[in-house]
């Protein structure tokens, strides 16, 4: 229980750092013999504090890799807390929905993967030429199809090298830096930001986007590199979700991504996050379930109360601090990290994972086609 | 659904799933290892020490002990990538 409660208060610090991601996180506690349970419960505790860095700072972590624009929006206007608060929504009532429907999900997924296995492939590939052909013109589809076989090639390399942690040099390239050059670079307009209580969304909109992220992550879950940002993009196509709905299911499918990933644990070994996979997915079974859901509720409602109670001296704070300095004290950090966890072949990843990074904010295309890195190999595995 | 309504729903599960948590993870089943220290010399306060057991394992402790001491710990196991690694948090040297 102790390792719970200092993993909830670690991940609540952690998340308020931009560009710092979970499985960094994870990787330094399990580097200093921290347990499963408190490695998972900061993790769950970072990734929802890490909405502050997101919604204030606008740095993007490849779970919300789709979901800038409703952010934005309301930022824009001055309504940041409203979206941090319906992120925050989404990502509690999201878990605590799919924490009842437990029994339901243990029953029907190896039904559904049994039925699913020999399909798992040809689906993968037409869900890569789908996100690609979703683009808007010619233009930003070639963008799409270079971006995906750069990285894809890259993730090829480096998974037949002997680096250390390659991917934790290929994610911050890919997607950590690039945004955080961006915002060192960009001017921030300073809009007047209020602490209102103005979207209050009813309860049968909740439980539609909760359903519709529950249907969404699933699916993924069983197509392995599919990013959850791709599901909130499926999710959208198939379920009536506006704007500010699309925030709830943000919220929700970054936290369902751990709570799926955790079941798959148990059930087949085998996990799709980074967080388990640094823990070790054969370390859960059926007797672990009680003991993880209920370490990955305390977390996530323990993170969610703080982040509503300190938003707003936190957003006050912020504005105090040149958010260049911020940004450039993080982007060395995450280089030393790098240099330390994966020595200086890692850093060659970083640089070559930046530059192929740039490539969708050059060319406005969606950030997960930088995902290929994962499907790309994972294809040449599939019909090699 | 008000913010309120939010932060009292979030309290009243971080309290609900305390008592759950204390039980589903009670430490109290922590596994025990009883064994001779190994080494050539005083394992200094904070160092990684070895216990000759039936097998080998390394223990993390935070007091100096002798090699050839017998040391009694219990505590948790666990494992990153291929290392598996005994963390004693209380231990005995009878």
């Amino acid at each position: 229980m102790i390792d719970t409660l200092l993993g909830t208060l670690t991940g609540i610090a952690t998340g308020i750092i931009p560009g710092l991601h979970p499985n960094l996180l994870a990787t330094i506690a399990a580097q200093h013999s921290a347990s499963e349970f408190f490695i998972i419960a900061a993790a769950l505790a970072h990734t929802i504090t890490s909405i502050f860095p997101l919604v204030f700072l606008t740095t993007t972590s490849p779970e919300y890799a789709l979901g800038t624009h409703p952010i934005a929006a309301l930022s824009n206007k001055g309504f940041a807390h409203e979206a941090l608060k319906l992120l925050c929504l989404g990502a509690f009532t999201g878990l605590l929905f799919a924490t009842i429907l437990t029994p339901a999900f243990l029953f029907l997924i190896p039904h559904i993967r049994t039925q699913l296995q020999s399909h798992i492939p040809p689906t993968l590939l037409i869900a890569i030429l789908f996100f690609i052909l979703y683009e808007k013109n010619i233009t930003q589809k070639c963008a799409a199809l270079c971006t995906f076989l750069l990285t894809g090639m890259l993730g090829l390399i480096i998974f037949d090298s002997a680096i250390n942690e390659p991917l934790f040099p290929l994610f911050t390239g890919l997607f950590g830096i690039p945004a955080l050059l961006i915002n060192i670079q960009t001017k921030k307009i300073s809009v007047h930001q209020q602490t209102t209580d103005l979207i209050r969304p009813r309860m049968l909109t909740i439980l539609t986007t909760l359903c519709a992220s529950i249907a969404s992550v699933l699916f993924v879950s069983f197509l392995p590199g599919i990013s959850i940002a791709q599901s909130s993009l499926l999710a959208t196509l198939f379920f009536p979700i506006n704007q500010y709905n699309y925030l709830l299911l943000l919220g929700s499918t970054a936290v369902l991504d751990y709570y799926f990933s955790f079941l798959f644990a148990v059930l087949f070994s085998k996990t799709r996050n980074g967080v388990f996979e640094i823990i070790g997915p054969s370390h859960f079974s059926t007797t672990t379930v009680i003991p993880v859901l209920g370490i990955m509720l305390f977390a996530t409602s323990t993170a969610v109360l703080a982040t509503l109670s300190i938003a707003t001296p936190f957003r006050k704070l912020l504005t105090r601090i040149p958010h260049q300095t911020l940004h450039s004290s993080v982007l060395l950090f995450l280089c030393i990290m790098t240099l330390i966890i994966s020595g200086l072949p890692g850093i060659l990843v970083l640089i070559t994972a930046t530059i192929i990074g740039f490539l969708p904010i050059l060319f406005n295309t969606s950030r997960t086609h930088l995902m290929g890195c994962l499907l790309l190999p994972l294809l040449v595995h599939f019909f090699h | 659904m008000k913010e309120r309504t939010l932060k009292i729903l979030a309290l009243a599960i971080s309290i609900l799933t305390l008592p759950l948590l204390y039980i589903a993870t009670d430490e109290k089943n922590s596994p025990t290892i009883t064994g001779k220290v190994i080494g050539k010399r005083t394992i200094k306060q904070g160092e990684i020490i070895t216990i000759l057991t039936p097998l080998n394992v390394v223990v993390y402790t935070n007091t100096s002990i002798h090699p050839g001491q017998t040391l009694h710990a219990e505590g948790r196991i666990t494992s990153y990538h291929n290392r598996i690694e005994f963390i004693a948090e209380t231990y005995t040297t009878p």
